[in-house]
């Protein structure tokens, strides 16, 4: 017999198997989690630009409603100090994803 | 039937993807221990690939097998594997029965199942990742030089040298594994 008959039928004979229980669950529970991690994320960047768009407005306004030009040094300072602000929210959020 | 299981996915069904995974663990398992010769390993690496594989779902065309599309992400995932960790790949022993009377050839084919199950992937570990991974492909799963050369990137004319040396080598150790049962 040639060797590349032989080694055909000995794969023919043999289905090679190794242990693959709980590999479906596994898999179908890690996309269910990373699923449920992206729409978390999602809605945090919402919060966020959404945050930042009001803090921008707010500012904007209150700066046309004062009238004063001080003011105006609170309306460009105002979007740093709320995404200061806005840093202990993202660690409680990252927290909750990680749970 | 797997075309079908895809559409189910891409509306939402997370569940029609345990089909898939069910139908094509097995193989993907076989592509990942030929190059990683670690079954926690592979079993990382095959994992790893159906969670890519889903999350680019959407970017499956449908011109090749589903089968082919994911033992090319296997493939690339564990030669990243093994050239991360610089190429130490522990080789498992699979044990034989001591208890068979076997002379080569005739012998080979009238060991149990198991024991050639444990043979045949012991001389698999002792190939080298590229030679392991094309026999496995050609002969067990029985995929064409096209599907191959797809799966692993490869050319055709390599992959025939590989799989020339791949068979050479493995009739050399299988050979080596009959005579010191004798």
């Amino acid at each position: 017999m040639k060797e590349e008959d032989i080694i055909q039928e000995l794969f023919d004979k043999t289905e090679l198997s190794y242990p693959i229980a709980g590999m479906e669950e596994a898999v179908l529970k890690k996309i269910a989690i990373k699923n449920v991690y992206k729409k978390k994320q999602q809605v945090f960047n919402w919060i966020g630009k959404i945050g930042v768009l009001t803090a921008i407005c707010l500012c904007f306004f209150f700066t046309l409603t004062i009238g004063e030009a001080d003011m105006f040094y609170l309306f460009l300072g105002a979007p740093f100090i709320l995404l200061l602000l806005m840093f202990p929210l993202e660690t409680i959020f990252k927290q909750t994803i990680k749970q | 039937m797997d075309d079908l299981y895809i559409k189910r996915v891409l509306k939402g069904e997370l569940a029609a993807y345990g089909y898939l995974v069910r139908q094509h663990q097995a193989t993907a398992m076989r592509t990942a221990m030929s190059i990683v010769k670690n079954e926690t390993d592979a079993k990382d690496i095959v994992q790893n690939s159906f969670i890519q594989a889903y999350e680019s779902l959407s970017k499956f065309r449908g011109e090749a097998k589903f089968s082919t599309w994911l033992c090319r992400i296997v493939t690339n995932k564990s030669f990243r594997f093994i050239q991360q960790k610089g190429r130490q790949i522990s080789v498992q022993k699979h044990p034989l029965n001591q208890d068979l009377p076997i002379t080569y050839n005739e012998g080979l084919f009238q060991l149990h199942k198991k024991d050639l199950e444990a043979l045949l992937k012991k001389g698999l570990n002792q190939l080298s990742e590229k030679e392991a991974l094309c026999v496995q492909l050609f002969y067990l799963e029985e995929y064409h030089l096209d599907e191959i050369e797809e799966i692993t990137g490869f050319t055709k004319s390599n992959i025939k040298v590989l799989l020339h040396r791949g068979r050479k080598n493995l009739y050399q150790h299988l050979e080596k594994g009959i005579n010191k049962q004798q």
